[in-house]
């Protein structure tokens, strides 16, 4: 399992884009928490599925002007 | 409950600038020299702005083909244009123009009118969603809530749809904010827009690279769009030469290279040519650039994938844009960057100058021989016209400079193998979403951005009669364009499915003879011929394109004897590909 955390501006279509990308990808969207600081949404989500597959979403959710920063890492950091 | 349904509806006065009368100055201030549409009420103001302005409003007759001709313009031009449409049925008209050039990487601005913010979500009249079913379709799409966001919006729209890789834009802007009076602040949209500009190639990954390729006993190089977008034809054919490497090409990668380069094989893939098949599926070292994998090009990726983490093939693979790398494919090595700036880099790396592998490319050659060959014989049999000698009809007709569209279907995949292109970025049809109604409208808006050039829309029966309502414009605007119709009254690329891959249940591909196409034409006020030998159509065709004229060629096709070949099935292998009657040859290389 992996975690894959963004930050976007605080804006439902920047989010309603990421969630547009994340169901494309063949991975299983394990779980999912948004979570609203100031001016910003700071998603994470919990992803298993082939490293390959995991790498696919990273990189499409990276092509999103709106996302600000991307991390990907191992699951067990806390959240 | 009564809404106030948005505002006033005024004019322009001298003493109040609109927002809209802002964004039409933006506009100039990028370049922007034609807006392509159609008017409705939610866009009416933005269209206000417009009038007297140094700006060209060019009025379609449906918004797809508005959209399409965004694609033209932007293909022939190298820059976007702006599309604007009205909110509800304008808005939803754009969507498969801009699910087109999200597939082909083309950049254009689509300006959508959209209801007043006070009446969002009630239903109001044309109020539709349009940023939520662009979504995943645009490269960015940005719904303007807020007066003093909406040049900034237009401003990161036009620069995000040509940074790295292009790709559409959408702006949605609800009529209130349009007839704002303008701020005379800008508000900052967040996004991250410098992600898109491409990084250096890594020096270590050109050097691993050039290793492979001198290397290489059957090199070859792939080229895709994104050369043609970058701008590194010299560089392909430098290496080319200096690595006597063949190339081959994707479907939008055929505009890429002028075909009459003595190693560019031509495109690979369902209805690519055999030789340029037999070098992607024969090589031990691919160089892919600007390239996605598509399997169209491809057939099926299991062969190469296995060769690749085999070690069998090197398969490097150069693109702009991070997330194609390994997509498909996981390459032995892949870089990220601008395939100019990366293939002049590669070159300086090679410093061996391999040998050329004469039996190998005597090999290629022939096989394109042997296609010619077999190519002219089924064509000199057939009593009618044959889609193959009729485009090298055309090809003698047009000069080299032809900025050449087409349509969706057969007469496309006969151009795809049969067509030659001199001069990059002369060849423009819609590859990765393969939309009918294409060719009318792309034609219109490359002659619009080109009006020097002569424009040759080869487009088919049914392709044609999806947009060709746009023809109007040839003369409301002066836009002279050839479109030669190949004429089979049939959906033939799916009946040639139907044919050989449903037991010939021909079922909804068949046209009746309706309508006269000849017609049609004299209803647009544009000449038109039906010729019946192919000096007939070299001459009308090669006069129209000399005088700058317009002309309609309706070209009669035996929908019975219109199969495509070379054509690799869907799902099968390159080598697997089904050849015509008498090209007895295997697309797999022995060494002995």
């Amino acid at each position: 399992m992996r975690r894959i955390s963004i930050s976007t501006p605080k804006s439902l279509d920047a989010l309603g884009r990421v969630i547009a990308i994340t169901r494309r990808a063949k991975v299983q969207l394990v779980d999912m928490v948004v979570a609203s600081e100031d001016s910003m949404y700071r998603v994470h989500m919990k992803v298993e599925g082939p490293h390959d597959e995991v790498q696919w979403l990273v990189a499409k959710l990276d092509k999103l002007p709106e996302v600000l920063r991307i991390d990907e890492g191992d699951i067990d950091i806390n959240y | 409950m009564l809404f106030n349904v948005g505002g006033s509806f005024g004019a322009h006065t001298r003493d109040s600038k609109r927002v809209v009368d802002k964004l039409a100055e933006t506009f100039k201030t990028y370049g922007v020299k034609h807006v392509l549409g159609i008017p409705g009420g939610s866009i009416m103001s933005l269209y206000d702005a417009l009038y007297g302005q140094d700006i060209d409003v060019v009025l379609f007759r449906h918004e797809q083909g508005a959209i399409h001709a965004a694609e033209g313009y932007a293909r022939v031009a190298g820059r976007p244009v702006v599309v604007a449409a009205t909110s509800g049925p304008g808005a939803a008209n754009l969507v498969t123009g801009l699910a087109d050039a999200y597939m082909d990487s083309t950049p254009l601005v689509a300006i959508t009118g959209q209801v007043a913010t006070n009446i969002f979500g009630r239903d109001g009249f044309q109020e539709t969603d349009i940023p939520g079913i662009v979504t995943p379709i645009t490269k960015f799409v940005y719904q303007v809530r807020r007066p003093a966001e909406a040049t900034a919006a237009f401003k990161a729209a036009y620069e995000i749809s040509v940074l790295g890789r292009p790709g559409p834009t959408l702006i949605d802007l609800p009529r209130d904010i349009q007839l704002n009076a303008a701020p005379d602040y800008e508000e900052r949209i967040q996004i991250n827009k410098e992600k898109f500009i491409p990084p250096p190639p890594d020096p270590e990954k050109l050097r691993l690279a050039a290793k492979h390729l001198v290397e290489a006993n059957r090199p070859v190089i792939l080229v895709g769009g994104g050369v043609i977008w970058s701008g590194a034809t010299p560089e392909v054919l430098e290496l080319s030469k200096t690595l006597y490497a063949p190339i081959v090409s994707t479907l939008p990668g055929k505009a890429a290279v002028p075909h009459d380069f003595p190693l560019y094989m031509g495109p690979a893939g369902m209805h690519g040519r055999a030789e340029a098949d037999a070098a992607l599926a024969n090589a031990d070292v691919i160089l892919a650039v600007g390239t996605r994998f598509s399997d169209r090009t491809w057939g099926r990726f299991k062969e190469l994938q296995d060769a690749v983490r085999s070690g069998r093939v090197k398969l490097i693979h150069v693109d702009i844009d991070q997330s194609e790398i390994g997509k498909n494919v996981k390459p032995t090595v892949g870089i990220v960057g601008d395939a100019k700036e990366a293939l002049r880099k590669l070159i300086d790396f090679l410093d061996v100058v391999p040998k050329a592998n004469q039996k190998y490319l005597g090999w290629l050659q022939e096989i394109r021989k042997r296609y010619e060959e077999a190519m002219a014989k089924i064509a000199d049999s057939t009593p009618s016209f044959h889609p193959w000698k009729a485009l090298k009809a055309l090809r003698r007709a047009a000069p080299r400079d032809t900025i050449t569209v087409t349509g969706v279907g057969s007469h496309q995949m006969w151009t795809e193998i049969a067509w030659d292109v001199y001069e990059p970025g002369t060849y423009i049809t819609s590859a990765g979403l393969g939309t009918m109604g294409f060719c009318v409208p792309a034609a219109l808006g490359a002659k619009l951005a080109a009006r020097d050039k002569p424009v040759l829309c080869i487009d088919g029966d049914g392709s044609f009669q999806m947009t060709m309502n746009n023809l109007a414009l040839v003369r409301d605007y002066d836009l002279p364009i050839v479109v030669a119709i190949f004429d089979n009254r049939a959906l033939q690329l799916v009946k040639q499915w139907q044919i050989y891959l449903y037991q010939r249940r021909i079922i909804a591909t068949e046209f009746s003879q309706r309508p006269d196409f000849l017609k049609i034409a004299e209803a647009y006020d544009i000449d038109a011929v039906k010729p019946e030998t192919y000096e007939q159509l070299e001459s009308a065709v090669a006069r129209a394109l000399r005088n700058n004229e317009p002309l309609i060629v309706d070209l009669t096709i035996n929908s019975e004897i219109d199969i495509v070949l070379p054509w690799v099935k869907p799902g099968d292998w390159l080598t697997s590909a089904v050849l015509p009657e008498g090209m007895d040859v295997k697309l797999v290389y022995e060494e002995n």
